[in-house]
């Protein structure tokens, strides 16, 4: 758990693995989520080392290229038809040209 | 012929001393006899490369210029797309996808008829030091059949140490170009974070990723990334900055040691192998400074919380529903489950959990945002280093190709892998992996790092010392 900001260690729950393993959209088998356990106890608790490092009125770096929204003009462009082709012709399920999904309501 | 430069190639094909297909043939022979045991290869498409080289010899008997990869082949690290292959990541969930488009990358290289002979094997999504991560194959270390090739681009490695390629493409998110080149006894470039377009790139941690070149000398892989680099619109990373021309000699130079990296948990081999390489530059006139990189030693869990977090993001994309591995269920979110817990291999989950519970409601500060800051002083400390030196000189690895199945069980041991090349990842910077000598047989790769977009530098300096 957390408090103000710093780690410290804690043996992951059963029920934070399956919390987890929902967010993160995966079915684990029973086997796996006693796995994941153990291993991401042990990584977590190594994580920890970063307490040490005194962060105070340091900015966050969040990549080595400085870029905000970059977008493009809001026009289609050209896509080769073969290009569509192979793309549509990889959809798991599909209605003609549409791809297909469960209900979502 | 297997063992030509990319310069004599291009010059034999020229003089008509050999033609395209017939260098294409020998190594797509050196690929038949050897890959059985090496398992460098996901993929081979003979007919498309030969289909080719038939263009490069059509365009020599016509008296046209060739470019200078024209007729050069090569291999692609799998988790990049090149159009008539299919594109797996090293993964059961893109087992059967096809790419339907070039990487920018590939584009590029294409342009100019080199020939891609097939995919090479990789840790899953990229995600490993060893390439045993693979979904399909163990690929081993021409060196030493018993060790891995390292990774995650394990599988160009070994492809251009066994001679089955002139040059390969590889990515590096924390040392995925740069460690199996020193296991292999190659030499392998991670550019500049922006220096390549990552288009077409199946991304890891999109704040780390580069595609970069490995091939047996500098020369070669200063003609590869020379190819490959530059701004490209699909990439909004991606630049053309450019240093102004630099004339690098071993006697103009100041190298920094950084004492950190010389320490505990550093091989005695290695050790003296790297220490050996920095007295030779020493004796040829460089000025050798001892520095201190001070917050390199929190660079490793630093990496593990971006990337994973980076990743957990990432790999949302996989979800059955658009394209690879979708596993039939009642409802839509039992799909995504079901088809992710069925297509991803251990390590990937494991990243994907960690980077999930890192990023969730309550630990974002605790985790990411603490890690960037640290990233913040990780990278102040080779700026600063910058100030006084012109390349810094460490070992790649702090070990030497290890055995088949010695980490594969211990995450945090497969992690360690990473300890020297990460910090230069997180500060975006250019490095280069050149063989430095053997420790009983195997290679050990000396890093040399550079100031942002100063790889030519780096290929000045490494030429001297190859």
């Amino acid at each position: 758990m957390t408090t103000a900001g710093f780690l410290f260690y804690f043996m992951l729950d059963k029920s934070l693995v399956k919390h987890i393993a929902k967010l993160s959209r995966l079915t684990l088998s029973a086997e796996s989520e006693e796995r994941m356990q153990k291993d991401l106890s042990a990584i977590l608790d190594y994580f920890t080392m970063l307490d040490a490092v005194d962060t105070n009125g340091i900015e966050p770096f969040r990549s080595p290229v400085a870029l905000r929204n970059i977008t493009r003009q809001d026009k289609p462009c050209e896509t080769a038809v073969q290009t569509k082709e192979k793309i549509k012709s990889q959809f798991p399920f599909k209605n003609r040209d549409y791809l297909k999904v469960k209900e979502i309501l | 012929m297997k063992n030509l430069s990319i310069k004599e190639i291009n010059k034999g094909l020229a003089n008509k001393d050999f033609s395209a297909v017939e260098i294409t043939e020998s190594f797509l022979a050196v690929i038949k006899e050897k890959d059985k045991e090496i398992n460098g290869f996901l993929e081979v498409n003979e007919r498309l490369a030969k289909e080719q080289a038939v263009l490069v010899d059509e365009k020599i008997k016509q008296g046209e210029k060739i470019e200078i990869l024209a007729g050069v082949p090569f291999a692609v690290k799998d988790a990049i797309l090149a159009e008539g292959f299919k594109c797996t990541a090293g993964s059961r969930i893109l087992e059967n996808y096809q790419a339907p488009y070039d990487a920018t990358v590939v584009k590029k290289l294409r342009a100019q008829i080199a020939i891609i002979l097939g995919k090479t094997n990789l840790d899953e999504f990229t995600m490993g030091s060893s390439t045993e991560h693979s979904a399909f194959k163990i690929t081993k270390n021409p060196r030493d059949l018993t060790r891995v090739p390292g990774g995650s681009s394990g599988g160009s490695a070994a492809a251009v140490a066994a001679g089955e390629c002139v040059f390969s493409l590889g990515s590096d998110t924390g040392g995925s170009i740069r460690q199996p080149a020193s296991f292999c006894g190659i030499v392998g470039l991670k550019p500049t974070y922006g220096a390549v377009s990552r288009y077409g790139l199946i991304a890891h941690a999109s704040s780390l990723d580069v595609i970069g070149p490995l091939a047996k000398n500098v020369d070669d892989v200063e003609i590869v990334f020379n190819a490959m680099k530059g701004k490209d619109e699909k990439d909004s990373t991606s630049s053309d900055y450019q240093l102004p021309a630099t004339n690098y000699q071993l006697n103009n130079v100041i190298i920094g040691a950084p004492k950190e990296y010389f320490g505990e948990g550093l091989e005695k081999g290695t050790k003296e192998i790297i220490e050996g390489a920095i007295k030779k530059a020493e004796r040829a006139g460089a000025k050798i400074e001892e520095i201190s990189l001070p917050y390199s030693r929190y660079a490793l869990p630093c990496y593990y919380i971006i990337s994973t977090c980076e990743a957990s993001a990432n790999l949302a994309r996989f979800d059955g529903i658009k394209y690879g591995l979708s596993k039939s269920a009642e409802n839509l979110f039992d799909v995504y489950c079901q088809s992710r817990g069925a297509g991803f291999g251990k390590e990937v989950q494991r990243r994907i959990m960690l980077g999930t519970f890192a990023l969730s409601s309550g630990y974002y500060d605790a985790y990411y945002l603490k890690a960037q800051k640290v990233r913040a002083l990780i990278k102040q400390d080779f700026d600063r280093a910058f100030e006084k030196v012109n390349f810094i000189f460490t070992p790649v690895s702090p070990f030497l190709a290890f055995k088949v199945g010695e980490k594969i069980d211990d995450p945090l041991k497969m992690y360690l892998s990473d300890i020297m090349t990460v910090p230069i990842s997180l500060a975006g910077l250019p490095a280069l992996s050149l063989p430095a000598g053997d420790d009983n047989g195997l290679p050990v790769g000396l890093q040399i790092i550079g100031k942002p977009f100063d790889e030519q530098g780096i290929f000045q300096i490494a030429k001297f010392l190859e």
